[in-house]
């Protein structure tokens, strides 16, 4: 049943990656205006605009460019930066770990604070609990996160000195000063996660908690822990982890705000530099691998479903 | 000591050239002690919004490449905005009798950082390059005005196709980087990645969109330049950002425009050294469609509120009220901009409406999107045009290359621009008929007379005329208009000397150095 699923996902991944692959080409194609501007220089004479439409594949048919593209595409040719001449995959393979990083840590981080506050806010509705977290909710909702990063750079790196105002240091150079560079991009990116992974979850938890099977748990004798945790988490994660899934393919391909505020070298930084400089073939490659991205991470989620849920497998 | 050796034809021209370079200064944090000689050690952060697409010498030498690809090549003659002198470089002299016949002395025994030597062959072999139509190169504009021809290993003979005696302006610039040929045919087109030159550092690491480190090299020829042993470039785009950084000690040398921050850091104790750029935050007019006509021209001039701009938006700051400041030795009565005149304004395009029989003007208003500043004044300028009837202005923010696309093309009315660069030569560039930036359409038999005169002429006195004159008949046929003059402003904690602007945006690392 599990291969059927798997072969079921694979296939439907297979169109969406053709999908993705027409459309990224056409939607670069149908861009008004002159796409060699942005390369050539003043003056430029015929022979610079012939030699730069040889250069970048753009002195052939639709259909021949088309083919050209994703024939290298799919041996991971991408082709190289209309400006910096670097090959497009070296550069997105070179930010992608950045950017996977921040969003996994603050993923993990938002889990790390909405759980437990999910969880014990559906417990005890319009309890303390919940209605501080409702009002912190509201108060980090409120603030859109390019805000939120100048604030708490201000507090912590240039007031307290505490950590760094900018930058990025890899972590070969040292697990404490790599930590250090994470921190306020990490927290600024998972505040609204956890705001939507609190709500989400306490709603569930709420909804669950009603259910025949947990009232028969708890006149089992079960304890409050095992119960919330065990039987009333599981059904609750739900939509939490389908939300969770989207959230990670959004950061990969959206953390543009908060990694060019903090200077970090990931992909948000990448396709703001592509997009400004009409860089057209590296926008392309981002474009792409995000989607594929994308496609993958709600694939795999898909998948995880019947983990949860039993009857999902059996449907 | 540096030293400036001049050709005896060339050098009168620095004097003339010195020309905006005089307001050149630099505020020293009062609780300084003296620094001392200067020391070895250290690592030097420079920052800066923006960062090079590429450290190729091709094309590099115009624009923010020009940063890196000074440290790591050096430049073959520096401008210094200070004395507005052309000084030695990688070259010792580059000297002419006639402005057309030019000799090139390299210094001796200069090897690039891969062993190869540094010679007559080498910038050959760059200069040569830089004609490659599949490179590119905005350099290409200024390569195609000379040939040469190598007479042995440390002399370059140069002929100019014109009389140029500014032609050594060229080679602080466009001309003035030469990498390894070794390198440069070993890598292809990965050399603007991995480049191997003769200048103070050489590249170490570069992670894209953030920074760049660089390390001294250590066979570079002016020992014990550069002092510090490490160049860090890093990218931070927005400028509170980079201030935040600059206090909170992580950056060490923070370049910007915008001159607020100035003052703040001289609160702090730090230091900032300004230099003025040419022109300023202003716009172009296209010389096409309604705009051919001077007329129309006249009213835009009569329209703008300088005042009102300059109170609105960047308040506290001096406002341009002529195209050059009263300190500059180009300053002249004929270069301040026209009185405004809404109802004058009103008169000359209703007669235009009349005499052509044309209808509503609409003109559109060319910027870089996402600038809250330009956004702002866009809208005043949109608010003061519009004062008359029959004038409509059109805001069209573009994004950074869409800009440069429609700069280059000339496909606007007015866009948002200064004229790049610190040297006067450059309204050559953008003024002369046929000149290489010259994309407004622009055509002057005066200011042609007069731009190619600061070519011909090696009187300092005629030059300075001469620019007097272009500039004169620039502000009053109303091909460019500003409300503030151009400044960079670099700021450095009190303990780091020898910063100085040069370039635009850029300094000589091999200069500074930290006081422990």
């Amino acid at each position: 049943m599990m291969y059927r699923a798997v072969a079921r996902h694979a296939a439907k991944l297979v169109s969406v990656l053709a999908l993705v692959s027409v459309t990224t080409f056409l939607l670069l194609e149908t861009i008004p205006g002159d796409r060699l501007a942005s390369v050539l220089p003043e003056g430029a004479t015929p022979e610079m605009r012939a030699a730069a439409e040889e250069r970048f594949g753009l002195n052939g048919s639709l259909p021949e460019r088309f083919f050209s593209w994703l024939g290298s595409a799919l041996q991971g040719d991408l082709g190289r930066s209309m400006q910096s001449q670097v090959p497009v995959t070296d550069s997105i393979l070179e930010r992608l770990p950045v950017t996977l990083e921040l969003a996994t840590l603050s993923i993990l981080l938002a889990l790390l604070i909405a759980i437990p506050v999910g969880v014990y806010s559906g417990y005890r509705p319009g309890g303390l609990v919940d209605r501080i977290a409702t009002f912190l909710c509201s108060i980090t909702l409120s603030i859109p996160s390019f805000l939120l990063g100048v604030l708490l750079v201000f507090v912590f790196a240039v007031t307290l000195s505490a950590l760094p105002v900018t930058g990025w240091t890899p972590l070969s150079e040292g697990l404490v000063p790599h930590i250090r560079s994470l921190v306020l991009p990490v927290v600024t990116l998972a505040a609204v996660e956890t705001v939507g992974f609190i709500r989400l979850l306490r709603n569930d938890m709420v909804a669950t908690l009603q259910q025949d099977f947990v009232l028969s748990a708890r006149a089992r004798g079960l304890s409050t822990p095992r119960i919330l945790l065990v039987h009333a988490l599981r059904p609750s994660a739900f939509s939490l982890l389908t939300v969770m899934g989207v959230s990670l393919g959004r950061l990969i391909g959206g953390t543009v705000i908060v990694e060019t505020l903090f200077s970090l070298p990931g992909l948000g930084t990448l396709v703001i530099t592509a997009i400004t400089g009409r860089d057209f073939l590296l926008v392309q490659g981002i474009v792409l691998v995000v989607a594929v991205a994308y496609v993958l991470l709600n694939a795999l989620v898909d998948l995880t479903y019947p983990l949860l849920d039993p009857r999902v497998r059996t449907s | 000591m540096r030293i400036r050796p001049r050709s005896t034809a060339v050098a009168c021209i620095g004097a003339v050239v010195a020309l905006l370079g005089s307001a050149c200064g630099s505020g020293e944090a009062s609780s300084l002690s003296p620094a001392g000689d200067p020391v070895r050690g250290g690592t030097l952060v420079y920052s800066y919004n923006t960062e090079a697409q590429s450290v190729d010498p091709a094309t590099c030498a115009i624009g923010i490449g020009v940063g890196p690809c000074q440290a790591v090549y050096g430049a073959l003659l520096d401008y210094d905005l200070e004395t507005g002198e052309i000084e030695p470089g990688m070259a010792e002299s580059f000297t002419t009798e006639d402005g057309k016949a030019w000799t090139l002395k390299l210094r001796p025994g200069l090897t690039f950082s891969d062993g190869t030597p540094f010679d007559a062959a080498a910038v050959a072999f760059n200069w040569g390059r830089i004609l490659d139509p599949a490179l590119l190169s905005p350099s290409a504009s200024v390569a195609k005005t000379i040939d040469w021809e190598v007479v042995d290993p440390t002399t370059l003979s140069v002929t100019s196709k014109e009389v140029n005696y500014q032609l050594d302006f060229g080679l602080t610039e466009a001309l003035a980087y030469i990498a390894s040929p070794t390198a440069i045919e070993a890598l292809g087109a990965d050399f603007g990645n991995n480049p191997v030159g003769a200048g103070p550092f050489t590249l170490t690491s570069w992670a894209r969109g953030t920074e760049m480190i660089l390390d001294r090299n250590p066979t570079y020829w002016d020992q014990p330049r550069p002092y510090v042993d490490r160049l860090v470039l890093k990218t931070i785009p927005a400028d509170d950002q980079r201030f935040n950084a600059l206090q909170a000690g992580e950056v060490d040398v923070m370049a910007v425009t915008v001159q607020k921050y100035a003052a703040r850091a001289e609160g702090a104790g730090m230091k900032v050294t300004s230099a003025p750029l040419l022109g300023g935050t202003g716009f172009r007019l296209s010389h096409r469609g309604p705009l051919a006509d001077p007329d129309v021209r006249t009213a835009i001039a009569k329209l703008i509120d300088n005042e009102q701009i300059m109170n609105a938006v960047y308040p506290g700051e001096p406002v341009a009220s002529g195209f050059t400041p009263e300190d500059s030795p180009l300053y002249d009565p004929g270069s301040a901009w026209p009185e405004r005149d809404v109802q004058g304004a009103q008169k000359l395009l209703d007669d235009y409406r009349s005499r052509t029989g044309s209808g509503d003007i609409e003109l559109t208003y060319v910027l870089t999107a996402g600038s809250p500043v330009l956004s702002q004044t866009a809208e005043l300028i949109q608010s003061q045009l519009q004062q008359v009837d029959g004038l409509r202005v059109r805001i069209v923010p573009l994004e950074g290359a869409a800009f440069a696309a429609a700069m280059t093309s000339g496909d606007y009315d007015l866009i948002v621009s200064g004229l790049g660069g610190t040297h006067p030569d450059n309204l050559y560039k953008v003024f002369r008929t046929g000149g290489s930036s010259n994309n407004s359409g622009y055509s002057n038999p005066t200011v042609d007379e007069a731009l190619d005169l600061t070519h011909t002429s090696n009187d300092p006195a005629v030059v300075e005329s001469a620019y007097k004159t272009a500039i004169n008949e620039l502000v009053a046929t109303n091909a460019y208009r500003f409300w503030r003059h151009a400044r960079t402003d670099l700021i450095s904690p009190a303990n780091v000397h020898g910063v100085e602007v040069a370039y635009q945006y850029w300094f000589r690392p091999e200069l500074v150095w930290i006081q422990q």
